[in-house]
């Protein structure tokens, strides 16, 4: 699950192009999207092409469910942790 | 009858209170007046230096969205007045690497695919600097001196008293080179244009320049898809604080002359 949080975090800064922010900065709990890293719905959207492209999962972003594995990092490495095919 | 363009000898003088121009390694007038010289060259990799700007703000900005954004920044810094950005071909980086993923049946980027289009740095402006005037993206087209300035004329004449004109262009993909000139060189200049002589707040950029446009020269320059650097000419008649910019189709810049 570390492991998992790492690469996440790395893949975050790297699709999302935060070059000036460190993992140590992406708090695992904290919020990603508004408050919190801040990030914006272009970003969920370019996060979920990157999620499906590096882990082959499908996100239905119609489903309420989705808001909850976006939440933050930590939400995020269990949903690709158990969804992931890849 | 008509209107006839034969009848229409000049524009009404307007100002260029001022102006600032990047290419990478030539950051402010002093820099452009020792190139103008021969005494200093472009560097090849150079950034401009947008940290006004918040990091997540900055993120998504291209090379050229960011030399756009560094040259405006002491114009919009303390206005709000129209933008006017005239552009042959935008972000064409952009464009083409979004056309490669098309090719090779590659999912698109949103961010990519968002940015891709010819308004994309205005909205960028208005968004970095809180711009609620009108914004306008001009495709520049053969003469982008003469389609920018013709434009801000016309916004001038129609009472509005000031306005930011931005031409930039950045170094085309190898693959569109076959059927376009295109400035290697990055390269944005900025123009404060007003229809009264106001002097900038701004200290850090000086010089406001009397001008107009005038028909009938027979000078011309060669297309923008036949030559590349189309600014060069506009920015060493800035440097100079006098003289002539042939636009294209018979018009002619004049400034202080």
């Amino acid at each position: 699950m570390n492991e998992l949080i790492s690469e996440l975090k790395l893949l975050i800064i790297d699709v999302l192009n935060l070059e000036d922010i460190t993992p140590e900065e992406i708090k695992i709990e904290e919020p990603l999207f508004g408050e919190g890293l801040g990030l914006d719905s272009i970003d969920a959207l370019e996060l979920g092409l990157a999620l499906q492209k590096k882990y082959k999962i499908s996100i239905d972003a119609e489903s309420e469910l989705t808001k909850v594995h976006f939440a933050n990092i930590k939400a995020l490495a269990k949903f690709v942790g158990d969804n992931r095919s890849k | 009858m008509g209107f006839n363009p034969l009848k229409l000898v000049q524009s009404k003088p307007f100002f260029i209170s001022t102006w600032r121009a990047w290419s990478p390694g030539l950051s402010e007038q002093s820099d452009w007046a020792l190139w103008k010289q021969g005494a200093l060259d472009f560097v090849a990799d150079a950034q401009p230096d947008i940290s006004f700007l918040p990091v997540m703000q900055r993120r998504r900005l291209s090379p050229l969205a960011k030399a756009v954004l560094f040259s405006a920044q002491p114009i919009l810094a303390t206005r709000d007045i129209p933008l006017l950005c005239c552009s042959v071909h935008g972000e064409a980086r952009r464009t083409y690497s979004l056309l490669k993923d098309v090719a090779a049946k590659n999912p698109l980027s949103p961010t990519a695919f968002g940015l891709s289009v010819h308004n994309a740095i205005a909205g960028q402006l208005s968004i970095a600097f809180g711009i609620r005037s009108t914004t306008l993206a001009l495709a520049g087209g053969d003469y982008p001196l003469l389609t920018g300035l013709l434009e801000a004329i016309g916004m001038l004449t129609e009472s509005v008293p000031e306005l930011l004109l931005l031409f930039y262009e950045e170094p085309l993909p190898e693959a569109y080179l076959l059927s376009t000139q295109n400035s290697q060189k990055l390269c944005v200049t900025a123009l404060h244009l007003c229809t009264k002589k106001v002097e900038p707040n701004t200290s850090t950029l000086p010089n406001v320049h009397k001008a107009k446009l005038l028909y009938s020269t027979t000078q011309s320059p060669a297309s923008a898809f036949e030559r590349g650097n189309y600014q060069f000419p506009l920015i060493k008649v800035l440097l100079d604080g006098v003289g002539r910019v042939p636009l294209g189709q018979q018009w002619e810049l004049f400034i202080n002359d």
